[in-house]
């Protein structure tokens, strides 16, 4: 799983990548900077339950959240949620089009 | 021929704030911002008529509409007693509940009423086809306005009609796919919305700003610093949110949409908003 998470780790300016189950435990994850892993996951799947659960849309949401300082972007799936954690200065379209196709692995190997 | 009849008869004008006073007075305030939002459309500079919108949003409870209507009736005249009045309740940082009580007092004490079903009949007059009023006035010798035909068709270009922020709003439908817009505080309160589809605005801007308070706490504790931005793509279209605290502003678009330009776009709307609202 961790191979998984390769072509996302290694993309500019990203400090981390997360794949949690729905309610925030890690299922894999992979660092480049010193990022709290779990409080990442938590927050992750805590966000993206509020977007799943308010606009009642659970599945197959990319969300792009834009701080001062970087980004969380996240793909919400039927059995987990994958995150990446980056700065200003990462690709923002290069990094959607590898999440969506990593999430579309991840997704298989859980459905296995 | 002058096609605008309206505007170059300052009676049809009292005529319409008389009838907007009686409105007020019989607590039918939706009626008159009804009224007298058509007649600023004709006449977007005059500032009788802006100032009794002004007193009428203060009525209705909506001071920001109120201020951005001060706002734009100081640039039209500056020295206006109406709007200088406003300026001073607001200097003097009177709350709303006494600046409606003022009002209220004025417009009781108020002495002449006209009876409302004068004041109809005289409002069906003021509202007779555009070439009937200009003959009225030519007959009663009365100076005409001259508008530039180039101010006129701006005018009937405003579809947002009188709402300076949903005017401000609407310049987000350049962008084709957007299908519309909706600005809350941060507390999902709604301020204004500018739609095109049918939905709950007020639902959906109170949904969006839940979000976006769990999103803000969230990006302080990943150490991502202040909220700037969401963008959602969701399967059948895409939802941006931008914040500038207190107010939040979320456009809703198809998912076709250019996001890059829409983000340009939003933040060049949001900065005009800011700047309306004094925020």
């Amino acid at each position: 799983m961790k191979k998984e998470l390769e072509p996302l780790i290694q993309l500019d300016d990203i400090y981390g990548v997360i794949a949690a189950s729905t309610d925030g435990i890690i299922i894999e994850s992979a660092t480049r900077k010193e990022i709290d892993e779990e409080t990442a996951a938590a927050l992750t799947a805590k966000v993206s339950k509020e977007v799943a659960d308010k606009t009642g849309i659970k599945r197959n949401v990319l969300s792009i959240i834009k701080g001062e300082k970087g980004y969380l972007i996240f793909i919400i799936k039927k059995d987990f949620v994958l995150g990446v954690i980056g700065g200003n200065d990462i690709n923002l379209g290069e990094v959607k089009q590898i999440l969506r196709k990593v999430a579309e692995r991840i997704q298989g190997i859980l459905s296995g | 021929m002058d096609n605008d009849g309206l505007k170059s008869a300052p009676g049809s004008i009292d005529v319409m704030i008389s009838l907007a006073d009686l409105y007020i007075q019989n607590n039918l305030l939706d009626q008159a911002v009804e009224l007298l939002s058509g007649v600023y459309n004709e006449n977007p500079e005059e500032p009788r008529i802006i100032e009794k919108l002004i007193e009428l949003y203060i009525l209705k409870g909506n001071e920001t509409k109120a201020k951005i209507l001060l706002q734009q009736g100081l640039s039209v005249d500056k020295n206006y007693k109406g709007f200088q009045k406003y300026m001073k309740l607001i200097e003097e940082e009177k709350t709303a509940d006494r600046i409606r009580e003022e009002i209220a007092e004025a417009v009781e004490v108020r002495e002449e009423v006209i009876p409302l079903e004068e004041l109809e009949e005289k409002k069906t007059l003021a509202e007779e086809t555009k070439e009937e009023q200009v003959e009225k006035v030519e007959m009663v010798e009365k100076p005409m306005i001259e508008v530039p035909e180039k101010e006129v068709e701006e005018n009937v270009e405003e579809e947002a009609g009188v709402d300076p922020i949903k005017r401000v709003l609407s310049r987000l439908y350049e962008i084709d796919e957007v299908l519309g817009m909706i600005l809350s505080d941060e507390t999902g309160l709604l301020i204004a919305e500018n739609v095109r589809v049918n939905i709950d605005t007020e639902g959906t801007g109170a949904l969006l700003s839940s979000i976006y308070t769990e999103t803000v706490s969230t990006l302080e504790r990943l150490n991502l610093g202040g909220f700037d931005y969401i963008i959602f793509e969701f399967p059948r279209g895409v939802v941006l949110t931008l914040a500038s605290p207190p107010i939040v502003l979320t456009v809703m678009c198809k998912k076709e949409v250019q996001e890059g330009l829409l983000l340009l776009k939003a933040k060049g709307v949001m900065n005009e908003l800011r700047n309306m609202l004094g925020v």
